[in-house]
């Protein structure tokens, strides 16, 4: 009982005003990736689909809070969650723009598998349509091997452009300063771990630029 | 029904642990509540996820004392537990991890879990630090920073920076895998290292007493030194930050910088985790009324757009009296403060508590 009124005094529930017009973004959709045909294909494609919904699960946790009132994220959804059910992505760009729109899609992930001497390759494209920033294409590539030193990279890649794309949303949107800079801050923690991985290279130094410019803005330095 | 194994300094029973609780809620000085870590088997496809866990768990208990070694002002940190979750439980989640730790019969503070994901005999371990807030019937909450500036207004308060971790990913050799995957990897030994085998660590065991790299523990009706192997290159900052979190939960504020700052000087740890390992460095020194005025620095310059950063670093100044007179302070820090609002203020929610607290201390200085 005195626990819980101690917390009840730090935290501050807030109820972020943004505009209620248009909805949050808050569906990552994945599609089917070329060439996962074989058994082995599909057992590496099934390690990387499981890595990257765990380390999605995580940044929604971790990006929700009640002070800055991001708790929308609870609705943030993978889609399919089942492996079994994904789709074939839409071909082409108008077609991918057409669908990230009609689902309202924060990001679409779709790519390829291929074997490099011995060692699979997974070739991720985020498609986060008008969400891009300027200078910046309507898709990011990332590649990385299917092993545990390349896995330990994938998912920060993904998780940055995710938490720019909510970001970029939420100022879409409207919503107070302190949401969009919360979600800021995060994506430039995974942008500052890549980089120290030494794999921070291609559109993500765009991506990584982009974050620190808007957070000196928003902080008017 | 979950069925567990409670390793307490105090040996005190969680049903006994509940009840004491209760009965201090109501004191004005009461001692300090026994603080609970729950150990969750690691999921994956084969056993060597509840190994990997079982080495975590002892080694993470290695790291819990009751009070310092040297202890001329004769301090008492309670209770300090490890709870190993005997069998597995699916957690994939926080909210699981949360939902777990708040169980009558758990009661934890903080819950380390993960997966085991292989590969061509390697493997990739992905560790969850999850510290889920809920009524857990401790009279009072350490890790929240109270700092009353005047007797007549409310007291500044700061909730932890974050209540979940994912700590760099540890890539298993083949060689560890294939010792590790099986139900009964960790060997009791007659002596540490040496000796005959004198049975298997089973999925319930009792510590008895530690030694460097070594457990004795009660297991299967037997007594035996258990070797607990290093965990990939990341193993010991994941050990050092969540004991760290638990002696500031504790109030070991001493203990929890000795941990910590070995955290922040391990370049190779994720951003997150060092930020917060400054800050709870910078928690723990005010606590000790020493300056924290390069872990202030390099809180501010990792995160320039961190809420609790700004707070934290905050708190350090005010509770050093930087607002009102500036002796002893860094230059900047009177400066850092009284633009805090103007400066930091697109960082807080309109009406944040704590920062219209700031503003009546600056107005009021």
């Amino acid at each position: 009982m005195l626990a819980s009124l101690v917390l009840a005094g730090t935290a501050n529930i807030a109820e972020a005003a943004c505009k209620p017009k248009p909805a949050p973004r808050v569906e990552v959709r994945i599609f089917r990736y070329g060439g996962v045909e074989s058994d082995t294909a599909r057992n590496k494609f099934s390690l990387f689909h499981r890595i990257l919904v765990e380390k999605l699960k995580h940044l929604q946790y971790e990006a929700i809070s009640d002070e800055v009132g991001t708790g929308y994220l609870d609705k943030l959804r993978i889609i399919p969650r089942d492996i079994t059910s994904i789709p074939l992505p839409p071909e082409g760009l108008r077609e991918q723009r057409t669908g990230w729109e009609m689902w309202n899609a924060l990001v679409l992930l779709s790519g390829g598998l291929d074997e490099e001497r011995g060692v699979y390759q997974v070739t991720s494209s985020i498609y986060w349509g008008d969400l891009k920033p300027e200078g910046l294409p309507e898709t990011i590539y990332a590649r990385m091997p299917v092993t545990p030193e390349g896995q330990r990279n994938a998912s920060d890649t993904h998780s940055l452009v995710t938490l720019l794309a909510l970001a970029i949303d939420a100022k879409r949107r409207e919503c107070p300063s302190a949401l969009v800079l919360h979600l800021l801050q995060r994506a430039e923690e995974k942008a500052t771990d890549i980089e120290r991985r030494n794999e921070l290279e291609g559109d993500l130094v765009k991506v990584k630029a982009y974050v620190e410019a808007e957070i000196k803005t928003l902080l008017r330095q | 029904m979950m069925r567990g194994l409670h390793h307490s300094i105090g040996n005190r029973s969680v049903g006994a642990a509940v009840m004491l609780f209760a009965l201090l809620a109501g004191t004005c000085h009461a001692p300090a509540a026994e603080v609970r870590t729950l150990f969750v088997p690691f999921g994956g496809p084969s056993e060597l996820g509840r190994s990997v866990a079982t080495i975590f768990a002892l080694q993470f208990w290695q790291t819990l004392r009751r009070e310092p070694p040297r202890n001329p002002s004769r301090l008492n940190f309670g209770d300090g537990s490890v709870y190993w979750l005997g069998r597995n439980v699916p957690v994939e989640s926080h909210q699981t991890a949360a939902r777990l730790a708040a169980a009558l019969d758990v009661t934890a503070q903080h819950v380390l879990w993960g997966q085991v994901h292989t590969f061509e005999g390697s493997a990739l371990v992905t560790a969850y630090l999850t510290l889920p807030d809920y009524a857990d019937f401790r009279p009072r909450r350490n890790e929240v920073w109270t700092l009353s500036l005047r007797a007549d207004t409310q007291p500044l308060m700061v909730d932890i920076p974050q209540r979940a971790y994912a700590f760099e990913p540890i890539v298993l050799p083949a060689e560890f895998v294939k010792t590790y995957s099986s139900p009964s990897a960790l060997a009791m030994r007659a002596r540490k290292g040496t000796g005959p085998e004198v049975g298997r660590l089973g999925k319930r065991f009792d510590r008895i007493q530690s030694d460097g790299p070594y457990a004795l523990v009660y297991s299967g009706g037997v007594r035996g030194w258990v070797y607990l192997p290093q965990i990939g290159q990341h193993q010991p900052e994941i050990i050092d930050f969540v004991a760290g979190i638990m002696r500031i939960y504790r109030q070991d504020w001493q203990g929890a910088i000795d941990l910590l700052t070995k955290v922040v000087r391990n370049q190779q740890a994720p951003t997150g985790l060092r930020l917060d390992s400054f800050l709870y460095l910078i928690r723990a020194k005010s606590e000790l009324r020493l300056a924290a005025d390069e872990e202030a620095r390099e809180a501010l310059a990792l995160a320039p757009a961190s809420r609790r950063a700004i707070q934290y670093v905050a708190m350090h100044y005010l509770g050093r009296g930087c607002l009102r007179t500036g002796a002893g302070c860094p230059p900047d820090a009177t400066e850092f403060l009284a633009n805090l609002p103007g400066k930091y203020g697109p960082l807080f929610a309109d009406g944040d508590r704590w920062l219209v607290s700031l503003r009546e201390a600056i107005s009021q200085r």
